[in-house]
């Protein structure tokens, strides 16, 4: 493992800059705004279902951006 | 005081040198021997057993200190004594001499008188 | 359950904490590092999550925040992809210059500045204090809460006395094991293995015990999330939680909190600590980067459903929020998950304490304490002590100071608010870092003085509009300035500076502390000039990449020192075992035998530095090495960093390079000059020897037989005779020598012309050569000698060619094989010059020696002659003779196979 290696490809990083936006964006108002207190998705609160489902998501982007290290080289 | 006549080998690459002092060791009663390199000295050494010996410095090949020098480490030879005869003639030259295991540092040209006096002291008391 | 159950179990808890921490640091001794991989490294980020998470997330959402509790959270999950390079390049930048804290940190970005040092410091350590002070209260709480039947225990913890105060206890408890864990003795990189085994088996605990009772509430208590939600929502003031806009927090104060989080997740000491000082390996990050927002999810997923539960069963409010995750175990009379989930708070606190003292005991000894002493003449008069253990005390000093300190503050502070909003007040102390931080990282022109104004002007701003208002809220100052302003003037009120009112406090003072910061930083920073090395560390801090990509090479200083002083330095701030372990570590990787040197080389000095750095800080190692290192005035990095940036320093280093050319060139020929002048005189010191030597040999004859024949008037006559011809030879050879240096100087002496007549060269030769041809025959020595027909005319003066002619024959005769001796003569003409050879069939001539033995008093020994014969002036007479002649002579030769002596001299047609 060369040194080199520790810091990720060019690629990468406008990747993981614009997932960081997008948090920003999904996490913020006024979108979080959208969501009123009525309304439900299969019995969870619409906001608390949308909040923890965004969450997993970036979490799966971050994970796939990482791994995608291979295929970058 | 031994009655046998002493025995002395001179050394020098230079004939000429040889001629004078092997007149003056025979006249003085001495049985001589001549060598005219350092690997002939060594040689006659081992054969004719001196008690003393003229030993030139500087000689071609073999010099006089590296004879002295097997002399010494030579069971048979080692007792022997050795007059350094030099043209070299520094303070530091003769120090350097008795260092490598003369007896005596003689400087050329020397006086003749001394050199007889020299061999036949070294000859009776050693 | 009994007092003494509750005491005991938290007493086994933390000791099987410090078993844990024992045996990672025993692996760790022998290599077999078990914190060494991504997850432990994303298990120990979770230390972020403190009682705060664990009690205060539910005490927030059940006093109707709502979703608000999740900002804090969020931050961390938004910026998580950023670490790829922004917490890997402050990783690097660490790992290169052993920085061991946050304050070590911007104090080296900021060219080792001692007063960033302090200032960072005092900064962390007053807005980190009520943050260990809420672990304190949540402890305190929990563990009256969980011990709801008091027992003899409880009575004597009852009691009135200070010192067997609950929370006092709890203090000196945590201190103690503070210390066990991180300052037992000291590590030169800070890193503490077990430590880290501990914290990470702490966040599995508190992560299992919150996922057990958001099971046991959601699961155990109602039928599920749909149950629970329905039955919260049937509630029209419950059913508030759900909702943002009811939660009364503005778009404003939402993004304000989030960007307190992100920058908390990273800068708060502890974070820093675990995130970048105990990093093992710079790739864990890109694992931690979701693995620790998985790990955020899954500790927030059950924090609604349990507010939910907690205001159902109590809604009268007769349980404080707080305590909704204990009191509902307790209630439903589950009291092994209470104390499951109690041990839980307790990691989460422990956790958080543990690590946050050990980060500000060393930032305190480092950046404050030692920078102190050593200016001050306390570290001089302890000279030769080994100051290792004067360094371990402070660090305990510091732990048993910020403790005490917490204790206070909890006391007469933290009791009056809950734990969410004392958090914040320490987030906004720490985002006071963030510009100074980011702008060391990516903004070269970011000097000292910009970060020194930032940093203070922003903390300024933060005590006014939190810090202090917070105190005199809780009753200890007068209200006075919170309603009417300070001075009394209303736009100046603490919690509505200018006037901007009706928002959170948080909020309101993160926008102005940050916004006041964040100008101060870039104004100052635009109107002041680095210094030199504030220069040298931000380009290692913002191109920290391409250093790493050239091979590490981080410093190229041009520092010498005494490696025993160095030596010194380092046993005694490193203790003297370690010191040498590190040094003997240093010399074995670099193949360099230490005990040989006398002088330290700047690659030993950057390694003491950056040792050094690691135990008593940036600052505090530059100022030490200083005191037995000589600097040189212009150090080749500076001139890099300078070149980079005027064009004039660049014209000008070229003129310098130039000037220092010249000189380079000029010392070389002193150099050789000189050595030739000292060869000259050696060899004219031979000469002399040699002449004395050569003139003693003849003279010894002499002298010795003449006085013979004097002393013997009886010699026969053809003794005396053959003494004589000895005597007349010898006189000879003293007269031959005393010409030959005589000729010498006639050669050399300019005003001898060389008379200039036609003479026939071929001629001059063959007179030569014939008259050598007796000693030739006596010798045995078979000759072939090549003449051309006719005349070879040239110009010159016959006497001296033919000395030249008969010096070289009669070195070939010299000079030939013993036995079969050849010696060849070719002579030759062509358009312009004559050419003779003499070639011999001796030993030849080394070719270094083929030029030298042209020079004057240049003697060679041969294995055949030994001692030279001759005064060594021939050959050189002979260069100079030809040299007169507008001719030229040369040798010929490979060793072993003879020599082949070359004449030229210019015809005359």
């Amino acid at each position: 493992m060369g040194q080199t290696s520790y810091f990720m490809s060019d690629k990468k990083i406008p990747k993981l800059v614009g997932l960081f936006f997008l948090g920003i964006l999904l996490f913020n108002f006024p979108i979080i705004n959208l969501f009123r207190k009525d309304q439900f998705v299969s019995g969870f609160p619409a906001l608390y279902a949308y909040f923890f489902l965004v969450w997993l998501v970036l979490i799966i982007f971050i994970a796939r951006t990482v791994r995608s290290k291979q295929n970058d080289k | 005081m031994s009655e046998e006549t002493k025995k002395v080998l001179l050394v020098d690459d230079e004939p000429n040198i040889l001629v004078a002092i092997e007149f003056l060791m025979e006249q003085n009663g001495f049985v001589v021997e001549k060598a005219y390199n350092g690997e002939e000295a060594l040689a006659k050494a081992k054969v004719f057993q001196p008690e003393i010996i003229v030993l030139d410095v500087m000689m071609p090949g073999m010099d006089g200190f590296e004879v002295a020098r097997i002399l010494r480490n030579t069971p048979s030879s080692s007792e022997v004594k050795i007059i350094f005869l030099t043209a070299k003639g520094t303070e530091a030259d003769k120090i350097n001499g008795y260092s490598k295991g003369g007896d005596i540092y003689l400087t050329k040209p020397f006086n003749n008188d001394e050199l007889v006096m020299v061999v036949s002291e070294l000859a009776e008391y050693g | 359950m009994t007092t003494s159950i509750a005491v005991f179990s938290s007493i086994v808890y933390i000791l099987v904490l410090f078993l844990i921490a024992y045996y990672a640091d025993a692996k760790a001794r022998q290599g077999k590092s078990i914190v060494n991989n991504p997850y432990t490294y994303a298990l120990s980020l979770a230390v972020y999550c403190t009682a705060w998470t664990f009690y205060g997330s539910v005490g927030k959402a059940a006093s109707l925040g709502g979703l608000t509790f999740l900002t804090i959270y969020i931050g961390p999950v938004l910026i998580a992809p950023l670490w790829i390079f922004i917490v890997k390049k402050i990783i690097l930048i660490s790992k290169s210059q052993r920085i061991t804290s946050i304050a070590d940190f911007i104090s080296s970005r900021y060219g080792k500045s001692t007063t960033l040092g302090i200032i960072v410091t005092l900064i962390a350590v007053i807005g980190i204090i009520p943050y260990i002070s809420i672990q304190l209260k949540a402890i305190n709480s929990s563990s009256s809460i969980l011990a709801y039947q008091s027992d003899w225990l409880g009575d004597l913890l009852d009691g009135s006395a200070f010192y067997l105060e609950k929370a006092f206890l709890i203090a000196v408890i945590l201190t103690i094991f503070t210390i066990l864990f991180g300052a037992r003795h000291l590590d030169p990189n800070e890193r503490h293995e077990g430590l880290i085994a501990a914290i990470a088996f702490e966040s599995i605990w508190k992560l299992v015990a919150f996922l057990a009772i958001g099971i046991f509430v959601t699961f155990g208590v109602y039928g599920g999330f749909e149950d629970l939600f329905s039955q919260a929502y049937q509630d029209e003031e419950l059913s508030k939680i759900f909702s943002i806009n009811d939660s009364g927090i503005e778009s404003w104060s939402w993004s304000w909190l989030i960007i307190l989080s992100m920058s908390a997740i990273m800068l708060l000491p502890r974070q820093f600590h675990v995130m970048v000082v105990e990093n093992t390996d710079p790739k864990f990050v890109e694992k931690a980067a979701w693995l620790f927002p998985l790990y955020l999810l899954l500790i927030n997923i059950f924090v609604i459903p349990i507010a939910c539960g907690g205001l159902l069963h109590f809604p009268n409010g007769q349980v404080e929020p707080d305590n909704f995750v204990l009191s509902l175990p307790l209630y439903y009379g589950n009291d092994l998950l209470a104390l499951f989930v109690y041990l839980g708070g307790l990691s989460a606190a422990t956790g958080m304490v543990i690590v946050a003292v050990i980060a500000l005991s060393i930032m305190i000894s480092n950046n404050l304490v030692m920078p102190v002493l050593i200016q001050t003449s306390l570290i001089k008069e302890s000279a030769k002590k080994d100051l290792s253990k004067t360094l371990i005390n402070i660090r305990r000093v510091s732990i048993v100071m910020v403790m005490l300190l917490a204790y206070i503050y909890f006391k007469y502070v933290s009791t009056e608010y809950p734990l969410v909003s004392i958090g914040l007040i320490s987030f906004t102390a720490i985002a006071q870092f963030l510009p100074v931080v980011i702008g060391g990282l990516y903004w070269k022109n970011a000097t000292r003085k910009g970060a020194i104004a930032a940093l203070l002007s922003g903390f300024f701003i933060w005590a006014i509009t939190l810090g202090w208002p917070t105190m005199a809220d809780a009753g200890l100052f007068s209200p006075y300035t919170i309603e009417n302003g300070y001075f009394g003037i209303s736009f100046l009120k603490p919690f509505a500076l200018m006037g901007m009112d009706g928002t959170d406090h948080v909020a309101h003072s993160a926008f102005w502390s940050l916004l006041i910061n964040v100008f101060v930083f870039i104004t100052v920073s635009l109107n002041t000039k680095q210094r030199q090395i504030e220069i040298t560390q931000a380009d290692l801090f913002v191109d920290i990449e391409k250093y790493t990509q050239t091979g590490g090479d981080f410093e190229v200083v041009k520092r010498k020192a005494k490696l025993d002083e160095i030596k010194e330095l380092m046993y005694r701030f490193l203790g003297r075992e370690s010191g040498k372990k590190v040094l003997k570590g240093f010399a074995k990787t670099r193949k360099i035998d230490l005990s040989k040197m006398e002088n330290a080389n700047a690659e030993i000095i950057n390694f003491a530095e950056t040792h050094l750095a690691g135990a008593i800080g940036a600052a505090s190692a530059k100022i030490v090495l200083k005191s037995v290192v000589k600097e040189d005035s212009i150090s080749l990095e500076e001139m890099l960093s300078i070149l980079d940036r005027t064009q004039e320093v660049i014209q000008y280093s070229k003129e310098l390079e130039k000037k220092s050319k010249e000189l380079q060139a000029t010392t070389s020929q002193l150099k050789t000059a000189n050595k030739r002048l000292k060869a000259l005189d050696e060899l004219k010191a031979d000469f002399v020897t040699t002449v004395t030597h050569e003139l003693r040999t003849p003279i010894t004859s002499i002298k010795s037989l003449s006085k013979i024949i004097y002393d013997n008037e009886d010699l026969s006559t053809e003794k005396r005779g053959e003494y004589l011809s000895i005597v007349v030879r010898e006189s000879e050879r003293i007269t031959r020598l005393i010409n030959q240096v005589l000729d010498l100087e006639k050669v050399q002496s300019e005003a001898a012309e060389v008379k200039k007549e036609k003479i026939d060269f071929n001629d001059l030769v063959q007179k030569t050569s014939h008259g050598l041809e007796e000693i030739l025959n006596q010798k045995g020595i078979t000759y072939d000698f090549n003449f051309p027909e006719g005349v070879l005319k040239t110009l010159g003066d016959f006497d001296r060619l033919t000395q030249v002619v008969l010096n070289i024959l009669s070195n070939a005769i010299k000079f030939c094989d013993d036995e079969n001796g050849k010696i060849n003569l070719s002579l030759e003409k062509d358009n312009k010059m004559i050419t003779l050879k003499i070639s011999d069939n001796g030993d030849g001539i080394k070719l270094e020696n083929q030029q030298l033995i042209f020079e004057k008093f240049t003697q060679l020994s041969s294995q055949k002659l030994g001692k030279p014969k001759g005064s060594g002036l021939g050959l050189f007479i002979c260069k100079e003779i030809l040299r007169q002649h507008n001719g030229e002579i040369f040798v010929e030769s490979k060793e072993g196979e003879g020599a082949t002596f070359v004449i030229k001299i210019p015809s005359l047609n």
